[in-house]
């Protein structure tokens, strides 16, 4: 029993509590680090991006308070709206898009000698081991409408000539394509890495039994596969749908110019401006960090809630 | 000589030396100069086979320290996108912790400048000086009636043209002549059609005459008699005039014809490189006389640098820009007086007469220099040099507002050449944003 004079001497809950921080003390310790990493890189600067986004600033001048000024600009600037209608096409292209090939190319390795799927694993991988900005880059170049790979191609063929990234309507589509193939995150190349070894992780009796009961490989895999790889595949849902909607390195790189002095991209004529760009231009270009702050609030809000609602509407255990 | 009195002499000595170390210390504190800095050419002269892009930043400091051994100059190098350049800068000021001597350009000073930033020139410029920098140069660097940094390179938005190409077709005859190398844009039209054709008889455009991004398409159409402001007036925009949609009608007509590179008037066509592999005869650039020089033996052409034609109530005009060095807020005027003491060093005629790149000095005694030495491998581009610099414009204008009316302006000229809006339109559009913004405090 403590004594009166020990420090552990205290009414009995604060005594529970208290002694149970203390048992767990080194556990506090070593996620100090973190909390305090999140809290100041991370947390911080949230808080910063509320106070700014209620205020009007350019960075040189004072940060005056303006309300609710800027969402209510927000609210009726057509561009804005511009910018969230493609970052959610671009999402909901782009991520199942990604998911579905990388889905049907992980079932059709799978069943492969172990050499062919390691070769196979590398061959689709490597896209994604390379910089965004050189693949940028190289993509750009193949879509260049004059003497650009794809339409040297699409030529042999007796199709195009496609304007890509220089037309209002095929610019975002290519830039779509090209994280489809070659992002490190939401390309094909991770995904198919993932669910390979997710598929691995199937116990193969389930596979017994479905041939026992008659099963065709379609039902083996709506019935045992798919569901199995559940989990996987909320996880890269979740992961690319966080990933798409902060588009911006391919969105800068595909359609700023390269050798003029234009400043902005995003185009032509805003096709491509998603809402981190759009951030960017009103951040860097046009100084209205407000605004730019108001933005990056709204795409938080939709991030998290689109999050949350995959994670509880997706996220079931499976299990047989 | 007793103890009091040796106390006494004692405590006269350490006054003394106390007083004197005082006033050496004074005179040999060191000063720390910080400089961002964008290098534009490797090796001292600029023309070295192995030079690095800072050797000659590092020898005109060493010289500047050879008189100044109190002084440590810390240099950070910024090259790339001017835009990227400046959001460090933003960055910066926000953290306090902007360095002594930046790299700007005619396109974001005044931000800076009007906030209190940076500290004008005109103290430290001479007479000497004033005289010998470009006048367009000072007139890009000037506002609110100061010099607001020291200019040493003198930038364009012009015309590259390929002569080897021209003479491939037969069509010398349609090049601009010097001295002014000025030309009507019929002849320009004429020429971007010559030029456009297929070498190898496949039925597909092999070279095309013209290629232009948007800020060469909005150039053009400043060539053809109305500007975005009228000089020395931006409050508003001025560029929605017939003059203007009969300027980009031309243009879509080039484009329309098949003339033109297409994705020509947006941001993601590429012209520096077809230019360079002579896939299209004239592009408008920022600079392209060093890459046409260095290309193998067997890719060379003959190069000649234009302004823009000039539409029919027109006349020569190029996109004009400075690059430039600036002091930013010095507390104490002795440092201020140092720190543009070395602005003016790293911009001055003796630290820079020995480069022998392609430059594009914002100093007449600069040109001269190069003019004079017989082994100066640019020296036929000085009179194009000095031709098109004749006719630079201050296109996006220099108030603080500049950079968001051209934020507007760029999309929408794209809008024209993708189909999405006709030139009417597009600029009917602009005119309203850009008045709007430009009317706000």
């Amino acid at each position: 029993m403590a004594s009166i004079a020990s420090p552990l001497y205290y009414a009995p809950h604060r005594r529970g509590l208290l002694q149970r921080v203390w048992r767990a003390r080194w556990a506090y310790a070593f996620i100090l680090v973190p909390i305090l990493l999140f809290s100041t890189f991370e947390f911080y600067p949230f808080l910063q991006a509320l106070r700014y986004s209620v205020s009007k600033w350019s960075i040189v001048g004072p940060v005056d308070f303006v309300g609710l000024a800027n969402y209510r600009w927000l609210a009726s600037d057509p561009i804005f709206w511009k910018a969230l209608w493609n970052t959610l096409r671009y999402g909901a292209t782009v991520v199942p898009g990604s998911l579905s090939l990388s889905l049907f190319l992980a079932v059709l390795i799978f069943p492969l000698a172990r050499a062919a799927r390691t070769f196979f694993k590398m061959a689709f991988y490597l896209p994604a081991v390379a910089s965004i900005v050189v693949v940028s880059l190289v993509w750009r170049w193949m879509y260049q409408p004059a003497f650009g790979l794809f339409n040297y191609l699409a030529g042999l063929v007796g199709l195009g000539p496609f304007r890509f990234l220089t037309s209002s309507s095929e610019a975002l589509p290519s830039v779509m394509l090209m994280q489809i193939f070659s992002s490190p995150v939401i390309g094909i190349g991770a995904a198919v890495i993932l669910l390979l070894a997710a598929m691995n992780s199937i116990p193969f009796e389930l596979y017994e039994a479905a041939i026992l009961d008659g099963a065709s490989a379609w039902q083996k895999f709506r019935f045992v596969t798919f569901p199995l790889l559940r989990t996987t595949l909320t996880f890269l849902l979740i992961i690319g749908t966080i990933e798409t909607l902060r588009e911006f390195t391919a969105i800068y790189l595909m359609t700023s110019s390269a050798s003029s002095n234009t400043l902005t991209g995003g185009g032509p004529f805003y096709s491509t401006t998603t809402v981190v760009y759009y951030i960017y231009v009103n951040a860097f270009l046009t100084h209205q960090f407000g605004l730019a702050a108001a933005m990056a609030i709204v795409l938080f809000v939709i991030i998290l809630a689109l999050a949350v609602l995959q994670f509880r509407k997706l996220n079931l255990d499976v299990e047989y | 000589m007793n103890r009091k009195h040796l106390h006494i002499l004692m405590a006269a000595l350490a006054l003394v030396s106390l007083v004197l170390s005082a006033c050496g210390g004074q005179q040999a504190e060191p000063q720390t100069i910080r400089l961002w800095i964008w290098s534009q050419w490797n090796g001292k002269t600029g023309i070295e086979p192995n030079g690095q892009p800072l050797d000659w930043w590092n020898d005109q400091i060493a010289n500047f320290k050879a008189s100044h051994p109190n002084v440590e100059i810390e240099m950070e190098d910024l090259s790339g996108q001017d835009v990227d350049i400046n959001a460090k800068y933003d960055t910066a000021v926000a953290a306090g912790n902007i360095a002594d001597i930046i790299w700007v350009d005619e396109s974001y000073f005044t931000k800076y400048a009007s906030s209190g930033v940076l500290e004008p020139v005109d103290e430290f410029m001479t007479a000497e000086d004033r005289a010998d920098f470009l006048p367009n140069d000072l007139v890009l660097s000037r506002w609110d009636g100061k010099q607001w940094f020291w200019p040493y390179i003198t930038q364009a938005n012009h015309l590259a043209i390929n002569v080897s190409l021209f003479k491939e077709r037969g069509a010398e005859n349609l090049l601009p002549a010097a001295p002014d190398y000025a030309w009507p844009w019929d002849q320009y039209a004429e020429a971007a059609r010559a030029l456009a054709f297929d070498r190898d008889g496949d039925g597909t455009t092999d070279v095309y005459g013209v290629g232009f991004g948007t800020d060469g398409a909005y150039t053009m159409a400043e060539a053809w008699g109305d500007h975005l402001y009228k000089q020395g007036d931006e409050s508003r925009v001025t560029i929605n005039t017939q003059n203007t949609i009969d300027a980009f009608h031309a243009l879509l007509g080039l484009v329309n014809d098949g003339a033109a590179l297409p994705g020509s008037g947006t941001g993601a066509v590429d012209l520096d490189t077809n230019f360079l592999q002579q896939r299209v005869a004239m592009v408008n650039t920022w600079g392209i006389v060093t890459d046409v020089e260095t290309l193998p033996e067997n890719e060379k052409f003959e190069l000649i640098l234009a302004p823009f034609p000039y539409g029919p109530n027109g006349e020569p005009t190029v996109w004009g820009g400075v690059h430039g060095l600036a002091v930013t807020k010095q507390e104490d005027p002795d440092r201020l007086k140092l720190v543009m003491e070395l602005g003016r060093h790293l911009t001055s005629t003796e630290a820079l007469k020995d480069v022998r790149a392609w430059s594009k000095p914002a100093r007449v005694s600069l040109l001269e220099a190069q003019r004079a030495d017989p082994n100066f491998l640019y020296e036929e581009y000085i009179p194009q040099f000095e031709a098109y610099t004749g006719v630079l414009i201050p296109l996006m204008g220099q108030g603080p507002n500049a950079v968001p009316v051209l934020v507007k302006y760029e999309p929408l000229i794209e809008a024209i050449f993708t189909g999405d809006l006709t030139p009417e339109e597009a600029l009917g559009q602009f005119e309203s944003e850009a008045n709007t913004i430009l009317s706000q405090p």
